[in-house]
């Protein structure tokens, strides 16, 4: 059990240096989020929609598609290279394997939404002071539970040849429960309801993540064996 | 090594044998499904007629509430399509044989057949009675979530070329997606809760009369006639056309 | 009750149409498919 754990880290450490190396990813997907911030606050009537009123969506949806564009290349830098016949004939545990990617892409991720949440109450003039703690935990559940099922699909959608359209075709209805959850959520904390008012979308959280991080776990075996 | 520990599938190598007897089988499997194809048309023609003419009217909705005998089957019908094309996906993952992973393929397409009636049923049913095209009700939404992950589950299939990446892969996908269902539901469920939708007439019902029940579960029973013709010739298809793929060599 | 029923028959008419263009529309091309991979020479042949 602590093999698998090292092993996933040493895998999750060497796919989040090499994208940092390059920096480029990283740099696009935070230009990417703040365009789609940007253009969330001029493609609608401001005395219609008020900020307040429009925060979660932008917030979440912002998150979703620095995910997607992450996830894209989550396994596309090993096919370029080859080194992916590598990764699968050292003796490397499947679950090892899925940990690791998984844990690599939520780390960055998570990279793109500690900039792009600041970048959000910058735009949105949004006070997260009282709520920040709330919000974490959210980014934290929500972002577990795609970049789980993201990962999964990722290994799939990289064989085929339109990846980047056979990814958001399989993930986007999988991202709903957790996107609507943390949107609905984020609405509520920033209405200045407390956290345990929102203790059933938090469990539907909880329980998605739980779920689909096993079955990322038990599925990568049936997909990389040979 | 590698902790996972999955069956050596049976698979037909060319030429041999067993790529003829799937080609024959395959044959003869279709030639059945014509059969029940035939009866399952019958049997939801004879409903539709039972439902228009001979179904009481519901005072409240009109003859459109009529629509509800056609859309409600063909939603539990497509539903049932998906779980089983999840079960015999997993079923292949576990015991390798060939056979449940061509019939998972024969099953997604025949519930994308059904799914289309549900959506295309559900706006020309919702118009007149509420007014709007479409709602974010449990049914319909799920309903369109399964569509989604019906096309998913055939685009990958689509687009991956080796056989045993083709079966495993989309037998993943099918499991995902019958898990993410009751997600779906729940998610619409807390939604609703909180965001209360106008509910002007529950067409369901809490109690349906006697005769509108009858005929709804006829209508059921038509359709999973109807659901079995279709997929017994869609499957005789997919092993003819596998056993003419593997007595071609690869 | 005072309410009149709806005159919507038009939308039945119409849903009853979608849904039988639908299950023909579809048994007749799986049919077709069938029996053109039934037509075309067999492995063994």
């Amino acid at each position: 059990m602590g093999e698998v754990l090292r092993l996933a880290l040493a895998i999750a450490a060497k796919d989040l240096r090499g994208e940092l190396r390059t920096k480029t990813s990283l740099v696009s997907a935070l230009a990417f989020a703040a365009l789609v911030l940007v253009i969330f606050n001029f493609a609608r009537d401001p005395t219609v929609l008020t900020a307040q009123l429009l925060a979660p969506s932008a917030l979440w949806i912002t998150c979703t598609f620095a995910a997607m564009t992450t996830l894209n290349r989550a396994f596309a830098l090993e096919r370029e290279h080859g080194a992916m016949d590598g990764l699968l004939l050292a003796p490397v545990p499947r679950e090892a394997l899925f940990l690791g990617k998984w844990l690599g892409n939520l780390g960055f991720v998570a990279l793109v939404e500690a900039v792009a949440v600041p970048l959000f109450v910058l735009f949105f003039n949004v006070d997260l002071g009282p709520v920040l703690g709330g919000i974490v935990l959210l980014l934290a559940l929500a972002t577990a539970g795609f970049t789980a099922v993201g990962t999964i699909f990722a290994a799939m959608a990289v064989r085929t040849r339109f990846a980047e359209l056979m990814l958001p075709l399989l993930l986007l209805p999988f991202m709903v429960p957790p996107l609507v959850g943390a949107a609905q959520v984020t609405s509520r904390l920033l209405a200045g309801r407390p956290l345990t008012e929102s203790a059933d979308w938090l469990r539907l959280l909880t329980v998605y993540d739980i779920v689909f991080v096993t079955i990322g776990l038990l599925a990568f075996g049936a997909l990389l064996d040979e | 090594m590698t902790s996972s520990s999955l069956p050596s599938v049976s698979w037909p190598s060319a030429p041999s044998s067993t790529s003829d007897a799937g080609f024959d089988a395959g044959r003869a499997t279709a030639r059945r499904g014509f059969v029940l194809l035939a009866l399952g048309v019958l049997a939801v023609a004879a409903v539709a007629a039972l439902a228009i003419l001979d179904t009481p009217v519901e005072a409240r909705q009109g003859p459109a509430q009529k629509i509800f005998y056609m859309h409600v089957p063909a939603a539990w019908t497509a539903f049932v399509a998906y779980v089983l094309t999840g079960i015999t996906g997993a079923m292949f993952l576990w015991l390798g044989d060939r056979r449940l992973d061509l019939f998972s393929e024969a099953s997604a397409e025949v519930g994308v057949a059904f799914n289309a009636i549900v959506l295309t049923t559900g706006p020309i049913w919702a118009k007149p009675i509420w007014g709007t095209w479409w709602q974010w009700d449990a049914r319909l939404t799920s309903t369109l979530f399964l569509f989604f992950l019906f096309v998913g589950y055939l685009s990958l299939r689509a687009a991956l070329h080796d056989p045993l990446e083709k079966a495993r892969y989309s037998a993943v996908v099918g499991i995902l997606g019958m898990l993410l269902v009751p997600f779906i539901h729940l998610t619409v469920k807390l939604f609703r809760t909180i965001h209360p939708q106008p509910v002007v007439a529950n067409p369901d019902g809490p109690t349906l009369p006697p005769e509108m029940l009858q005929t709804l579960l006829l209508g059921v029973g038509a359709y999973t006639l109807l659901y079995l013709g279709f997929v017994t010739v869609r499957y005789g298809v997919g092993r003819m056309r596998e056993a003419r793929e593997a007595g071609h060599g690869r | 009750m005072g309410a009149e029923v709806p005159q919507n028959s038009g939308f039945m008419v119409a849903g009853y149409a979608v849904t039988a263009v639908i299950v023909l529309g579809y048994a007749v091309a799986l049919v077709r498919r069938a029996r053109a991979a039934m037509r075309a020479p067999a492995p063994h042949d």
